[in-house]
């Protein structure tokens, strides 16, 4: 399945603690293209390219934060790591997911339920995650059962323990989920993402559902069971002050791909992509007296179905209008943005960048043009 | 000293339950003001009747099962709870609007916008329909539409979330309200839209001297865009202050619990501090203080003192000062401009019991630099 | 989401529905007639019978009402008395369902080899002993008539109105209305479910596969459906009665398999929309087997609208039948509601108002109680109208 690959693949990995040095999860080129079909027989006409090509690594017990707008692919590149995409249907879905190097996208069979085992997730929203005609019990239970690893009482016992670390009452188990809150719900689903003592857990937005003062809680927990079992996590999220206090790396998406990917310290300090600059401008904080100038982006994110060519965040980037203004006619070009029509850089409509080192700390990879 | 806009005194709304129970109480006593110009924040978390306080206002609670208990509803000195229902139509989006979370589901999926918003205008104003679709086109373009001639014909699933608020916001401003009631106008949009959308709302308020309610749980949104705060627990206010007073020197536990157990960008900690516990269920509001089963302060004095009493919190006892368990505490202005409803708030004791009014408003706007169009 | 904990004591989601569901007086009303008819079904053979309950000719005693029973009487008690037993028991739904099958299948072969009802009765023998004395003590049913007991001993008993002895009058074949009523109370009921039940089963196979799958098995088995959604029940049942003579089991398979359509589009469309639910997702994430997946988390959920519409279908099944019979192609042997509804009308434009009343007011009632009940369950069902606030 050899495609020409779209020139934002390279991929530059976090650097390792000092461990064994390989990498416990290797996302290499990944790409998701759901079909638009139209017309009586289904005629595939176009793709939405929810994920359009992301790589990274991730060494083990480190946490990454991924983050981005509505539309950027983060989620889906969540559930694809863990096949939760089905490839019929016209799907284009490739790219590798290596897991302890082997890679978990062409596994099958027993194989794959085997190692299944190791990679869970915990969903947004504690309303759908559970089963409603299930009890608790069974909902945290069933995986123990399919996999063998516990039955009857001892079953029982385990559930009972695995609703206790995370905080609820063990009697709980013969509950359903509609009895429960929302953090309370998320709980269960912590339980049951954390029953099978998986290594590596996707959080996909896991705290968003939740009120303020529960997600404080949710998050303790998280960051307990990390240290407790040596989890490493993919947090998937869309608060920038949630990603970056629980994230070890933190990379920023757009429109499917990475654009900017740095420690998380060092991505708030010094972030170089304008769309993350504008990203971290518009989060709101807790300063009644702001002093720094608010960037507002305008327009709308664009959608994955139609991607502006080259840079897809040329049409709203202030960096490129600002280089263009400096610049000379043949290296510019006139777009339409917005109902208006504005000067950017020749290069940044023609060619789509790619992620490259900068200049400081290892680990903080950038794609734009303006800034390499 | 100039009068508030809308004042609320001592509201209490409660709703039916089963037969044979109580009726719930989901806003208990709640007293605040609206000053011309001013944006008053109401902050809480879910089940904290902020949003049932935003909808009494404008009497859209459903009649059973709600019921307003008590209180009053002065808009401009008049009693908006004695109106009939026709002369709440007359007040609902011509002298107080309102905009929602969802703007897919406070449109009309079909009809166009332009119709949606030029029912609004014709509603109130006597205009033929030539001059209600200027006045459509207008209000588009007010809230930073581009090309309103070609919008007027969409509809609302063709557009994006942040257009369909902006839509939102030109239906309800299309007749030019005193009051804006905002109910959590930003939760469902992304971080750069809802920068878009509340630096849009701050210039349309310095543009037609509108108030604002602004009804959130987002702490960051209060601290950049409101003049007062009021905080909302389980059915009451909770603590009132101006906005640079509240984020310096909360006074309330829950307020100070909430400022600590949010993450902060820029501000990396090992470890937030959580507020223990669960709102409680309004079916089993605990006795006296409602926070006192999770507050820190209650049970940090419970340390020192022996006017204690033992409680089970969250699966585990728990020692709180009695007083906090007995004594509901009502909102009392502990120092000038900063009421809270605290028994160890400093000078609690002493502090006379007065109706929540300030006239302030935010000393340091949000700058912003707009970039990528002419428009926000 | 309000964070408020639970307070509630341990119900499963179906007792909640069931609590919901009956407190709706409709749903009372339509489960109280249910009930009613069902008693009257099971027990008929007790109730309205020219046997005697208990009898002593010549110094012995006897129950012919007992030794007239037929295999499908015998069935219908030991499943009722079964059901009844284990109703208050706290097991699992399908586990009853399950004992209640084989409790049937277990009498049913016995009860077809042994019991065997006399072919030809002469009901009148037994009035004519009393009278004369050769039985001396009989306790009769509270309608001591049965269905095919054509009041022989009496002059001319055809189409007499309601008096004391006949509370609903008689038919043209001089036989107690009342006593037809509550025997044909079994073909309203069975008809009802059984095809009901032939048709959501097929309804839910189906649309389960095609919203499982999707793609291909999806295109194609929506051409399927859509054969059979033109069929014309109908027609297709008075067609097959032209051809063939009236048949009660064909008759509940053709509207079994013509109506099965609308179950098949609500289970499909529900497994779509369950695929891409979280717990689905999580389920599969967790190397949760598919077919497990498939019975245990999508089933569950997605019967709701098929519980629904299974009500008001077996009222419909219930309006076919009638209108069979009451166009005269219904079943020749035994009467059913429909079927006496149509001797309401007789020769010349007499209109004899009982035999029109009381089939007409019963097809009525009950039809009225599945529709009760079928939108008090919707009701109960409705996500929406739990929430306030």
């Amino acid at each position: 399945m050899t495609i020409p690959m779209p020139p934002t693949a390279v991929s530059v990995g976090p650097a390792s603690p000092a461990t064994n040095g390989r990498p416990l999860l290797e996302v290499q080129n990944l790409r998701v293209w759901f079909p638009i079909q139209k017309g009586l027989l289904s005629r595939t006409v176009g793709y939405v390219k929810a994920v359009d090509g992301v790589s990274f690594d991730l060494a083990p017990g480190r946490t990454l934060g991924l983050v981005g707008e509505s539309g950027c692919g983060k989620t889906t590149v969540g559930r694809a790591i863990l096949r939760l995409i089905r490839p019929g249907g016209g799907v284009v879905l490739d790219g590798a997911v290596r897991f302890k190097g082997e890679n978990f996208l062409l596994k099958r069979g027993s194989e794959l339920r085997r190692l299944r085992r190791q990679l869970q997730i915990i969903f947004q929203d504690p309303v759908s995650s559970l089963n409603p005609r299930l009890t608790i019990g069974n909902i945290i239970g069933e995986p123990l059962s399919v996999h063998g690893i516990a039955t009857g009482r001892k079953r029982t016992e385990m559930v009972a323990a695995l609703l206790d670390r995370v905080g609820l009452d063990p009697s709980y188990a013969r509950r359903y989920p509609h009895e429960f809150s929302g953090g309370q719900r998320q709980r269960i689903g912590i339980a049951r993402a954390i029953s099978l003592s998986p290594e590596f857990i996707v959080c996909d937005e896991p705290v968003s559902a939740l009120d303020v003062s529960i997600q404080s809680q949710i998050l303790n927990l998280l960051a307990d069971l990390r240290k407790e079992r040596h989890i490493t996590y993919l947090f998937i999220a869309h608060n920038l002050a949630v990603v970056e206090h629980f994230s070890d790396d933190v990379a920023v998406m757009y429109l499917g791909r990475i654009v900017e990917k740095a420690a998380a310290s060092e991505l708030y300090k010094n972030a170089r992509h304008p769309y993350t600059v504008a990203l971290l401008s518009a989060a709101p904080n807790l300063d009644p007296r702001p002093t720094h100038r608010r960037i507002v982006l305008a327009g709308e994110v664009p959608s994955p179905a139609n991607p502006p060519p080259g840079c897809a965040f040329h049409p709203r980037c202030p960096l490129t209008r600002q280089l263009a203004a400096g610049s000379g006619e043949k290296d510019t070009v006139s777009v339409v943005s917005g109902g208006q029509t504005v000067r950017v850089l020749r290069k940044c409509v023609e060619e789509s960048p790619r992620l490259v080192q900068l200049n400081g700390p290892a680990g903080h990879v950038c794609a734009c043009w303006g800034v390499s | 000293m100039s009068q508030p806009l809308l004042e609320i005194r001592n509201l209490t709304v409660a709703f039916n339950t089963e037969r044979g129970r109580e009726p719930l109480r989901a806003v208990n006593d709640v007293s605040l003001s609206v000053y011309p110009s001013q944006t008053l924040a109401v902050v809480g978390e879910s089940g904290c009747g902020k949003s049932v306080t935003a909808l009494s206002i404008l009497r859209l609670i459903p009649s059973p099962p709600g019921r307003v208990l008590n209180g009053q509803i002065l808009l401009e000195g008049r009693d908006l709870l004695h109106n009939s229902e026709r002369q709440m139509q007359q007040v609902r989006g011509k002298e107080i609007a309102m905009i929602f979370q969802e703007p897919m589901t406070s449109l009309n999926p079909v009809y166009t916008v332009g119709d949606q918003i030029g029912e609004a205008v014709t509603l109130h104003q006597h205009v033929n329909s030539q001059q209600a679709k200027e006045i459509t086109m207008e209000a588009m373009a007010a809230v930073g539409i581009a090309d309103p001639r070609r919008r007027l014909d969409a509809y609302p699933h063709q557009l994006s979330g942040g257009m369909r608020q902006r839509i939102m916001i030109a239906m309800a401003l299309s007749c030019k309200p005193k009051l804006l009631i905002a109910d959590e106008p930003t939760t469902a949009l992304d971080v750069t839209i809802q920068a878009q959308i509340l630096e849009l709302l701050r210039k349309l308020q310095r543009d037609t001297g509108m108030s604002i309610i602004l009804i959130t749980h987002d702490l960051g949104v209060v601290a950049e865009n409101a003049d007062v705060v009021a905080v909302m627990y389980a059915s009451r206010i909770v603590e009132y202050a101006g906005v640079e007073e509240l984020f310096d020197h909360p006074l309330h536990p829950y307020t100070h619990g909430l400022f600590r157990a949010v993450p902060r960008l820029g501000q990396a900690a090992a470890r937030l501090e959580a507020i223990p516990g669960t709102v409680p269920n309004p079916m089993q509001f605990p006795s006296g203080c409602k926070f006192h089963p999770r507050c820190a302060e209650t049970s940090k004095r419970a340390a020192e003192s022996s006017d204690v009493v033992q409680i089970t919190a969250d699966r585990k006892p728990l020692t709180v000062m009695r007083v906090c368990t007995q004594e509901e505490p009502v909102l009392r202005e502990v120092s000038p401009g900063h009421w809270a409803a605290c028994h160890f708030s400093p000078g609690y004791a002493d502090a006379p019991v007065s109706a929540a009014q300030l006239d302030h408003r935010r000393q340091v706007s949000a700058e912003s630099e707009i970039v990528g169009g002419a428009t926000v | 989401m309000s964070e408020a904990p639970a307070i509630a004591p341990v119900t499963s989601y179906s007792r909640e529905v069931a609590a919901r569901v009956m407190r709706r007086w409709g749903a009372r009303i339509g489960l109280a007639w249910i009930l009613v008819l069902v008693f009257l079904a099971v027990f008929a053979p007790f109730l309205a019978t020219t046997h005697p309950l208990l009898m002593k000719a010549q110094g012995h005693w006897s129950s012919p009402a007992i030794q007239n029973l037929t295999a499908a009487d015998v069935i219908l008690l030991a499943g009722f008395f079964c059901g009844v037993a284990l109703l208050p028991l706290r097991l699992n739904v399908l586990i009853k369902m399950a004992v209640l099958g084989a409790v049937l299948f277990l009498t049913a072969i016995p009860a077809i080899i042994w019991v065997h009802a006399p072919e030809l009765v002469v009901y009148e023998t037994y009035r004519n002993q009393v009278h004369d004395g050769r039985i001396e003590y009989a306790l009769l049913a509270p309608i001591p008539y049965s269905p095919s007991d054509h009041l022989n001993d009496m002059d001319d008993g055809r189409l007499k109105e309601p008096d004391r002895s006949h509370w609903m009058g008689t038919t043209d074949l001089s036989a107690d209305l009342l006593t037809n009523m509550i025997h044909a109370s079994r073909i309203a009921l069975s008809i009802g479910f059984i095809s009901t039940g032939i048709a959501v089963t097929i309804g839910v196979l189906v649309g389960g596969l095609m919203g499982y799958f999707a793609g291909w098995i999806d295109l194609l088995g929506m051409r399927v459906v859509e054969i059979f959604d033109s069929m014309p029940t109908l027609l297709l049942l008075l067609c097959f009665v032209a051809f063939f003579k009236p048949n009660l089991y064909i008759m509940m398979a053709i509207i079994g398999a013509t109506t099965w359509v609308p179950y098949a589009y609500f289970v499909r469309a529900e497994f779509l929309s369950l695929r891409d639910r979280d717990f689905v997702h999580a389920a599969r994430a967790a190397g949760i087997p598919t077919l497990s997946i498939v019975f245990r988390h999508m089933l569950l959920n997605g019967l709701t609208p098929v519980i629904v519409t299974a009500s008001f279908g077996v009222a419909s099944a219930i309006l076919y039948e009638s209108t069979l019979s009451f166009l005269g192609l219904g079943l020749a042997n035994e009467s059913s509601w429909g079927s006496l509804l149509e001797e309401a009308l007789g020769t010349g434009g007499t209109f004899y108002w009982w035999i029109a009343l009381y089939p007409g007011m019963a097809i009525f009632v009950t039809v009225f109680a599945y529709n009760l009940i079928g939108e008090a369950l919707r009701d109960a069902l409705d996500p929406r109208l739990g929430r306030m606030m």
